[in-house]
């Protein structure tokens, strides 16, 4: 019993010196280490630029006048948008599609020929609205459009069941209206869905080329061989390595969370008209739903890197593991559902989740965090058993 | 004392040792001679405890290297064919860093290895980082590494291989030293004159099968040849009379 303790305690003492070694190693790969800390300032200046922007672009709003074909047939409604705020000008050329196919005009409002006929017979009267519907930056001034001018034959329709005896409430048998449920927070963080996707990144790549370092780079390096002459178990030299890497992963995770809160505080989000306030607790909540994840990406990280034959091998597998963390972080993105439990139980995904739900302000339940923790961890162990297999000279 | 008794190993289709069976007793040495390829460095890796073999057994002074590995590791100084060595850590730390994974304390460390840079003249490169480093250079920095824990077994697989004359010189000197001091050591290499020159005994490996052993007159009277390089090559010719098809 004594002696089995005693060789425990030789083996810890084993693996703090691997981690002390591994870190001096460390300390000294400068090329190795400058862009990983460069990570966090880069994932904090790209959330500050984007929320810069898009202040920028509401409050630019771009000078708009639309080209009206035919407007003398539609007076009325003419002088209801110029009152709305669109200013107008006259479209004199014979085709107003050709004329926004060739890109001379974004959009064209062409009242027919005949709509002054139907309008006196009281016929359906439609005008037409000719634009690029793929052109996402003009869908809000079409909608402006659409919304003014419905509103006007909603408006001259009310008027003609009056002048007829009957009530307009009669033809308006109820409508749709939007309430929105949305804190200021999670419509900001619909503003700021980058930022777990930026996070979830930073835990698989932060150790990413030390990883490949510490286990390709001892194969490679040819100082395998020595290493495991050593009376040293394998599973303790994994877990020195690893260590090293889970805690160099914590540290530049602290560091992401500092930029990332930085960028948030920084970025002017009340001119979008939303009130920003993320607390330290809530950060403090995301960095626990990102230690499992640490755990894990570092178990898969070494895995991969004893597993590959040579460091170019375990290069190009630990690089394409950064599409991992940014396909389920675009499912998320889009999805915008909050986290169950079915979805925190998937590695990586729940933990995108959970983190966009507290982001959002939205409560995180402990059996959620509970469930996602023992997903990944139970992944990282099982990782970590392959990798502890492939650590041998072969 | 190191007991190899018919050991196997296929790697796949290949079978890298057939049958070799050999023994080392304590303060003695001995030589593995044999062309490159014929088992020699799987042999040691078998003892060394990196490998398991398919058959037969290994013991280093009665435990059983793969059911005792660690008490056998621990009493083992291996330098392997190839010295690899971290190149951002200095002599001095590479050699530090296996001290400590076989335990030694911090007095210790700094001890011995103030010795073994005296002894292999290093003082001049140990606190210099490994980057860099000369065939030579990095032959003495993993020989300290080895002999740091100062083990009792010694295994080195040829040792001397691209060393200049004078490292040679003083790898050898630092052996026979250890030899005097009653450190026990497997010599693996192709070259007579080393094997000729520190080994007590010797076994001639080719094709994963002993062929011959003993001291080196009674392998030279064996084979009926005048020196240690003719007794080789007749048995490396008797090797490939009988089977062909290696070569």
């Amino acid at each position: 019993m004594a002696k089995r303790r005693h060789s425990l305690l030789r083996f810890k003492y084993a693996m703090g010196s691997v981690i002390a070694k591994e870190w001096l190693d460390l300390t000294r790969d400068i090329k190795g280490i400058l862009p990983v800390l460069l990570m966090p300032v880069l994932f904090a200046l790209t959330s500050l630029g984007a929320l810069h922007f898009i202040v920028s672009t509401q409050k630019q709003a771009p000078s708009f006048t639309l080209a009206v074909s035919n407007a003398h047939l539609a007076a009325p409604l003419i002088q209801q948008l110029n009152e709305s705020g669109i200013a107008t000008e006259v479209f004199d050329g014979d085709d107003p599609v050709a004329a926004v196919k060739n890109g001379d005009k974004p959009i064209i409002l062409h009242i027919p020929d005949h709509f002054n006929d139907a309008f006196r017979q009281q016929k359906a009267a439609n005008i037409e609205l000719v634009w690029n519907l793929s052109r996402t930056d003009l869908q809000a001034t079409a909608n402006r459009i659409k919304r003014i001018g419905q509103n006007w034959f909603a408006t001259i329709g009310a008027q003609r069941l009056i002048l007829q005896g009957v009530s307009p409430q009669a033809a308006q048998v109820g409508q749709v209206v939007d309430i929105n449920t949305a804190k200021d927070q999670q419509m900001a963080m619909r503003i700021l869905g980058s930022v777990p996707l930026f996070l979830v990144i930073v835990a698989f790549i932060a150790s990413a080329g030390i990883a490949t370092e510490m286990a390709a780079g001892e194969r490679e390096g040819r100082t395998l061989e020595a290493l495991l002459i050593t009376p040293v178990p394998t599973l303790y030299l994994f877990l020195g390595k690893w260590l090293t890497a889970v805690s160099l992963s914590v540290v530049i995770m602290l560091f992401a969370l500092i930029g990332q809160y930085l960028a948030i505080h920084f970025a002017p989000t009340a001119e979008l008209g939303l009130r920003l306030s993320f607390s330290l607790w809530e950060f403090a909540c995301v960095f626990v739903i990102l230690l499992p994840l640490i755990l894990l990406a570092n178990s898969l990280l070494l895995c991969i890197a004893f597993r590959a034959r040579s460091l170019k091998d375990s290069q190009t597998y630990t690089q394409l593991m950064t599409l991992l963390p940014t396909a389920t972080g675009l499912y998320v993105l889009i999805n915008g559902e909050q986290t169950t439990l079915q979805s925190a139980a998937i590695p990586l995904l729940g933990s995108q989740s959970l983190i966009t739900d507290a982001l959002s302000g939205t409560a995180v339940s402990g059996h959620l965090l509970l469930a996602n923790a023992f997903a990944n961890l139970l992944l990282a162990a099982v990782f970590g058993w392959f990798a502890v297999k492939a650590f041998k000279i072969r | 004392m190191i007991t190899v008794s018919q050991v196997k190993k296929t790697f796949s289709q290949t079978t890298a040792v057939r049958d070799i069976s050999f023994q080392l007793e304590a303060g003695k040495s001995l030589g593995l001679l044999g062309p490159n390829g014929a088992g020699k460095t799987t042999c040691l890796r078998m003892v060394c405890g990196l490998i398991a073999p398919d058959a037969g057994s290994i013991t280093i002074d009665g435990n059983d290297v793969t059911k005792a590995q660690f008490d056998c590791q621990r009493k083992l100084g291996v330098l392997p064919d190839n010295c690899g060595l971290y190149t951002r850590l200095t002599a001095f730390e590479n050699i530090q860093y296996f001290a400590k994974l076989y335990g030694l304390t911090k007095n210790t460390i700094n001890q011995r290895i103030a010795n073994l840079s005296e002894q292999l003249d290093m003082d001049a490169i140990l606190h210099r980082k490994t980057a860099g480093f000369s065939q030579g250079e990095r032959m003495k920095v993993a020989l300290a590494r080895a002999l740091v824990h100062n083990p009792p077994y010694l295994i080195l697989d040829e040792p001397t291989n691209g060393l200049d004359v004078l490292t040679t010189r003083a790898v050898r000197n630092l052996l026979k030293n250890k030899l005097h001091e009653g450190v026990s050591m497997i010599f693996s290499s192709h070259l007579m004159h080393e094997v000729e020159h520190l080994c007590d005994s010797i076994a001639i490996v080719i094709n994963g099968e002993v062929r011959a052993s003993g001291a080196q007159q009674e392998i030279i009277n064996s084979s009926d040849t005048s020196d240690l390089e003719s007794a080789f090559a007749f048995y490396c010719g008797e090797a490939n009379r009988k089977e062909p098809h290696h070569g």
